[in-house]
């Protein structure tokens, strides 16, 4: 049987040696954490064609995803993009898509994105997803982690096609694929 | 003393200190924000094994297993996967079989939960249930398993009475490369798998796999070996492609051959009345699947899918062969802009030939092949009442089946968000459980008594199909509750009462002198005269302690309430309770562990009702990945005592304890 002292120093040393191991981990960032500031940026460069949303009103962000995901994007809720206030939405269904500008989509069956991509296409709303095959499918901004570091993609032709403007300063960093939507 | 005492407690202060100072990371949010995208480019990201919950907006008691936590708990087997799921009871009969339901009525023939593999049902007509050690995936290709408590009958269809399993595999396209796995160990004496998947063309890609196992035998209580070794092969493949735009095409298969040893006690007329002996039960058995998906558009699709399955298995009590033919169409669309419908339709064919030793003059079956026929549709309609906020879902299954005839399976429920960090649902529910081949068809003798003086005859207790027996059936009321209202805490509560009725009943007819054997009989017939009601509910929380420590804790409790005397419901622990740690140290070192504890339960079997013990039991899983793709692990499983009991069969085989058990295992990609 364990003395309560000797389960006490125990406990003290597995802490102990957890924390001297960890180390490593305080110079990294989690990576859901960056995916949603890195969309916060990406909203930032881009600029929308004036009928999509009045003046006033603020940039909705639409974020489909699981609850880690949502909870990710709550950080950036109520920040600045350019001179609009960002408007997260956290969307339970794939529904009333016209009232977001980004859409934010996390995993999703692939049977269900082309679709949905394709329904989007002339639509002046930002898709962000989060690798090479949402962009293959008609996608236009891509975040993958690649070798350690997040690597961003966007492909010009879908974003021309919407009419979307995106800072060239932002494709400088990227990752461009001009990949037009393959269609059999 | 005081002074001895104290130095360790600052010896946990000084290092509490340093373990929460460590803790405080970079990636406070607000001042990444503040990054420019170059910086954020640049910087090195992590990802952490955090929990989904993917299925939050179902109104549903569902819980995933990712192939993540599959992993990491070290499973080496379906069932061992399932036991992280809260609600379930996962039991091990012995070495290779299994008895697991949810929401209680727990055996090793436990009818009341239905389990599908890519949507083909695993569960036999034969004896209603599922044969667990013949059932079995590639675990690194299983892309996650969806277990769902309480009916899912008007989707899912007949015997979803309690609950559902979808064990869903990864797509060919994230499944690339090849995969090499070998280990051994005390219980688990070797196993080895070898996948490799390609891309085939720009639109199509495919992966093929051969897995096998050797696992030791168990012990009896005395400590004697149970005889329960055996092994397993298994090969299979996947191909996926896409067909143009809209359409996709899946094509899977699989086959497997297993021998596993069973000591087996049969009752006898002749002294000592029972005959024990050693046999190895051989089953092979394959399947062949065919799935076209179709989108319309994002809301509107349809799939068609067939398959084929056969198995057969071989023990001296019984020999089973069946072929199953099935196609199902199902169909979805969006209609006025807030009803999502969903219908679809279906048929199965089911050809089974079953041989029933017959030996001892009191086994019998009526006849030896059966063909069956099962016609199901059903509709669903999702109705958006308020938008992102409430959802109304009702529908129901209607199928014909030759053994019950026609069912009606409806439900309805209701998804309420009335902010984003809380999720309401309420539902109500009908299903039933359809009878099996040996509920219909099928007579045992179920053990013969000495006689209790000299001169009086021996008692041989049978049991007698009726071929009138009716589905078991379940009205379920549930509720469930889901928050992130804490940080970093997800809570998923559930609550239900089931209200079951024409349960199966063992009715004991008068005693009848049958001079052919010189016995006296005790006939026994199943009918469906029990009503019981069981209540109770679970509660599964994950806990993001920091990135790197996550914290599941789950809890289930179930109380039953039965109205019979002469028929036991509560045969699954009243409570049972896991927590799990998983520790990512480094981002090339796991420390994972589980802790589990059944409370006590009762097994009805042929020779009456018995208690098993309550335990606690633990496994630990050490993982290293000295490379990005190697992974040498490293699993300690029921490690708390030499061996426990967990089940005990209802018939056939003599308990058999677990036994701790410990394994090493290389993970290869490449």
């Amino acid at each position: 049987m364990l003395t309560t002292k000797k389960t006490l120093s125990l406990i003290a040393f597995l802490l102990l040696f957890l924390s001297g191991l960890n180390q490593a981990w305080s110079r990294s960032v989690e990576k859901q954490t960056v995916l949603a500031v890195l969309t916060l940026n990406i909203a930032r460069f881009t600029s929308w064609p004036e009928p999509a949303f009045n003046a006033e009103a603020p940039l909705n962000l639409c974020v489909f995803g699981d609850n880690i995901v949502q909870q990710s994007f709550e950080a950036i809720d109520n920040k600045k993009a350019n001179n609009k206030t960002i408007h997260i939405i956290n969307l339970s269904r794939l529904r009333n898509l016209d009232r977001c500008q980004l859409l934010y989509l996390s995993k999703l069956d692939r049977s269900r994105l082309k679709p949905l991509l394709m329904e989007l296409k002339t639509r002046p709303v930002l898709t962000v997803g989060e690798n090479m095959e949402f962009l293959k499918a008609g996608g236009m901004v891509g975040l993958e982690k690649i070798n350690g570091k997040m690597q961003l993609s966007i492909n010009l032709h879908a974003v021309k096609q919407s009419k979307l403007v995106i800072s060239s300063r932002l494709l400088k960093l990227a990752n461009i694929v001009d990949l037009p939507a393959r269609v059999h | 003393m005081d002074q001895k005492k104290k130095r360790p407690n600052q010896f946990l202060q000084a290092s509490l200190l340093c373990f929460t100072y460590s803790s405080i990371t970079y990636s406070g949010q607000n001042e990444l924000i503040n990054l420019s995208v170059e910086d954020l480019l640049n910087i090195e990201v992590v990802s952490v094994a955090k929990k989904a919950k993917s299925l939050n907006d179902s109104p549903a008691a569902i819980f995933v297993i990712t192939q993540d936590d599959i992993k990491r708990i070290g499973a080496t087997s379906v069932p061992e996967a399932l036991r992280l799921a809260p609600g379930l009871d996962v039991a091990r009969i012995d070495s290779n079989k299994w008895a697991i339901s949810a929401r209680g009525f727990n055996g090793r023939f436990a009818n009341k939960l239905l389990v599908l593999i890519d949507g083909r049902s695993i569960y036999t007509r034969a004896f209603a249930g599922v044969y667990w050690e013949n059932q079995d995936v590639m675990l690194e290709d299983i892309e996650r398993i969806e277990v769902i408590r309480g009916p899912g009958a008007t989707l899912w269809g007949a015997n979803a009475v309690n609950g559902v399993i979808n064990i869903i595999t990864k797509h060919s396209a994230d499944s690339q490369g090849g995969l090499l796995i070998a280990g051994g160990g005390t219980e688990e004496l070797g196993f080895g798998a070898f996948r490799y998947g390609r891309q085939l063309s720009a639109d199509t890609t495919a992966r093929a796999y051969i897995r096998g196992f050797k696992r030791a035998e168990n012990v009896r209580q005395s400590g004697d070996g149970a005889g329960d070794d055996g092994d397993k092969v298994q090969g299979g493949f996947r191909l996926d492609s896409q067909l143009s735009a809209q359409d996709s095409l899946t094509v899977q298969g699989d086959a497997y051959r297993s021998e596993n040893n069973q000591n087996t006690v049969l009752p006898q007329r002749p002294p000592p009345y029972q005959n024990d002996f050693n046999e190895t039960i051989d089953a092979f058995g394959g399947n062949l699947l065919i799935r076209q998906h179709h989108s319309f558009s994002s809301v509107s699709d349809y799939s068609i899918q067939a398959y084929y399955d056969f198995y057969e298995r071989n023990e001296y009590f019984l020999k089973e062969s069946r072929h199953t033919i099935d196609i199902d169409f199902q169909h979805r669309f969006a209609l006025l802009d807030w009803n999502d419908m969903i219908w679809g339709a279906g048929y199965r064919y089911s050809h089974d030939d079953t041989y029933i030793n017959d030996k001892n003059g009191f086994n019998k079956i009526r006849s030896s092949s059966r063909n069956d026929q099962l016609f199901s549709a059903f509709v669903q309609d999702e109705i958006t009442l308020i938008n992102d906020t409430l959802w109304l879902t009702v529908g129901s299954k209607f199928e014909h089946n030759d053994y019950s005839g026609f069912e009606a399976q409806p439900t309805a429920r209701l998804m309420w968000v009335p902010h984003r960090q809380h999720r309401l649902w309420g539902a109500v529910s009908r299903a039933v459980r359809t009878p099996s081949r040996l509920d219909h068809d099928v007579d045992i003798l179920g053990r013969v008594l000495p006689p209790q003086s000299p001169g009086t005859p021996p008692v041989a207790v049978t049991f007698k199909a009726n071929p009138q027996f009716d589905s078991e059936q379940v009205i379920s009321y549930e509720l469930g509750y889901r928050t992130t209202i804490i940080d970093n805490v997800s809570i998923d509560f559930t609550a239900f009462y089931n209200d079951y009725s024409s349960l199966i009943t063992v009715q004991t007819g008068s005693p009848i002198f049958n001079p052919a054997k010189g016995t006296m009989d005790l006939p026994n017939t199943f009918t469906n005269s029990t009503k019981g009601q069981t209540y109770g509910g679970e509660i599964a929380t994950v806990w993001q302690m920091l990135d790197w420590w996550r914290w599941d804790v789950n809890y289930s409790l179930l109380k039953t309430v039965s109205e019979s005397q002469n028929h036991t419901l509560d045969k699954s622990p009243q409570q049972s309770a896991s927590v799990r740690s998983l520790i990512t140290l480094r981002q090339d070192f796991d420390i994972d562990i589980l802790f589990r504890y059944a409370d006590s339960n009762k097994t009805v079997s042929i020779a009456g009702t018995t208690t098993v013990n309550d335990y606690v039991s633990m496994d630990i899983r050490l993982a290293w990945r000295p490379i990005r793709d190697l992974e040498i692990s490293l699993v300690g499983q029921n490690l708390l005592t030499d061996r426990h009991l967990e089940y005990k069969q209802e018939f056939i085989t003599k308990p058999t304890e677990i036994k701790r058990g410990m394994y090493g295992k290389l993970v290869w990609n490449f």
